[in-house]
């Protein structure tokens, strides 16, 4: 019973961890695989202002910066 | 890491645009908020395009028209990256961590905010207002937008700063305090830098002419500024009402309470638990009470003046009496300021 009883317990305490766990897991995923799919879009430049300034420069369009937070 | 001489925009926002030269001048900024709950609100595609045509156009113009951007420029600043703030220092490296620690090395926005705010607050000064009550809306002053368009506006609230302008619905916002202006979030950054109290310049489209106006800013209107819904508010609680989270009570609610209508009453919807947070709940504070008296004040406050008064008329040690409604029974009790 003890063992039980300390067993749920350990899942009360542990379930919590976990959870936060996960949710870190899921954001720095979604960050990566966001950043994977945009270094391969020569569309966009990624985190890396000094080469869309030098593009724009080139080119002589205007530039649009986009901050977002974490997905 | 973000450089601070260059961008500056409502830090708490979780998506923002700049739209730019090459040469690093600003033509206009993009992206506002006024609630968790409803983020995009004030956004639109209709009006995101608007204001990148408006971009364009500036950008063709450019630099002939250099004066109706030198106001949209970042303002002069001493913490010239996030690290500068002294209680920041140290804690994020100058490059995000893309590997397993790319969540935990990434700076949020608000961050800045609060590291500012406590310069002032370990210095026992009070936080300037421009701090407390950033990127005003355009309805500070009365003025609500049409957010498909570029700066249409949709109405003005009567007896407002715009209203006394005479600024009317359908006009078009063409330059607020001198700057061109392409979207709500550009009206914010005017709004953001103009004086606490004195009077800025708008020019409006209406039908085939140009009107040049006068806003006049009172004393209070910065205030007006609702910060209940911003994620920077969480740490003024902390510092003014030891982590207390309010709701407004209904005129019908204050009417079954004995409250008079024009009298402080903020119901407690949240207690802190932990640490600094829990300052209220170790005074004795309860989910569900209702706030009628602080420091013997009782006039009818928002969530935002309240924590207006509390963060610039206390400093960090002082004991502020507070009392609360509970059970019909009124209980009182101290808060220190953080």
């Amino acid at each position: 019973m003890k063992l039980y009883l300390a067993a749920i317990l350990m899942a009360f305490v542990v379930a919590p961890a976990i959870s936060a766990q996960d949710v870190q897991k899921k954001r720095r995923d979604a960050v990566l695989n966001d950043k994977k799919q945009l270094d391969l879009d020569d569309y966009w430049v990624y985190d890396d202002f000094e080469k869309g300034r030098k593009e724009a420069e080139k080119t002589g369009k205007p530039m649009l910066v986009v901050f977002r937070c974490l997905p | 890491m973000l450089d601070l001489t260059l961008f500056q925009f409502d830090f708490d926002l979780s998506f923002a645009m700049f739209f730019m030269n090459a040469d690093k001048t600003i033509y206009g900024r993009y992206g506002t908020r006024s609630s968790i709950e409803d983020a995009e609100s004030h956004m639109s595609l209709d009006g995101l395009v608007a204001a990148l045509e408006g971009a364009l156009t500036l950008h063709k113009g450019y630099p002939d028209n250099q004066g109706v951007l030198t106001g949209k420029q970042a303002a002069p600043t001493k913490y010239k990256t996030p690290n500068d703030f002294p209680s920041l220092r140290g804690k994020f490296g100058y490059e995000l961590d893309y590997g397993e620690r790319v969540v935990q090395s990434c700076l949020h926005c608000h961050q800045m905010i609060e590291a500012e705010r406590l310069v002032y607050r370990n210095e026992k000064k009070p936080i300037p207002e421009k701090l407390l009550y950033p990127h005003p809306l355009p309805q500070t002053i009365g003025l609500r937008m049409d957010v498909d368009t570029r700066a249409t506006v949709k109405a003005v609230l009567p007896n407002s700063e715009a209203d006394g302008a005479g600024i009317e619905p359908g006009d078009v916002l063409v330059a607020l305090d001198d700057q061109a202006i392409l979207s709500v979030a550009d009206i914010q950054w005017a709004l953001h830098n103009a004086p606490n109290s004195g009077v800025i310049s708008a020019t409006v489209e209406r039908g085939n002419s140009y009107l040049k106006l006068e806003i006049k800013l009172d004393t209070l209107w910065r205030k007006k500024n609702d910060i209940s819904w911003r994620v920077t508010s969480w740490d003024l609680r902390r510092m003014g009402t030891g982590g207390l989270v309010f709701e407004p009570v209904t005129t019908i609610q204050k009417t079954q309470f004995g409250i008079p209508s024009d009298k402080l009453a903020l119901r407690v919807k949240y207690v802190g638990l932990y640490g600094a947070h829990s300052v209220a709940k170790r005074a004795g504070v309860k989910l569900g009470d209702v706030l009628v008296a602080c420091n013997e004040k009782d006039d009818h406050w928002t969530t935002t003046q309240l924590l207006g008064y509390l963060t610039t008329k206390h400093k960090p040690g002082d004991l502020v009496p507070m009392e609360f409604l509970r059970n019909g029974q009124r209980i009182r009790v101290q808060i220190r300021q953080q």
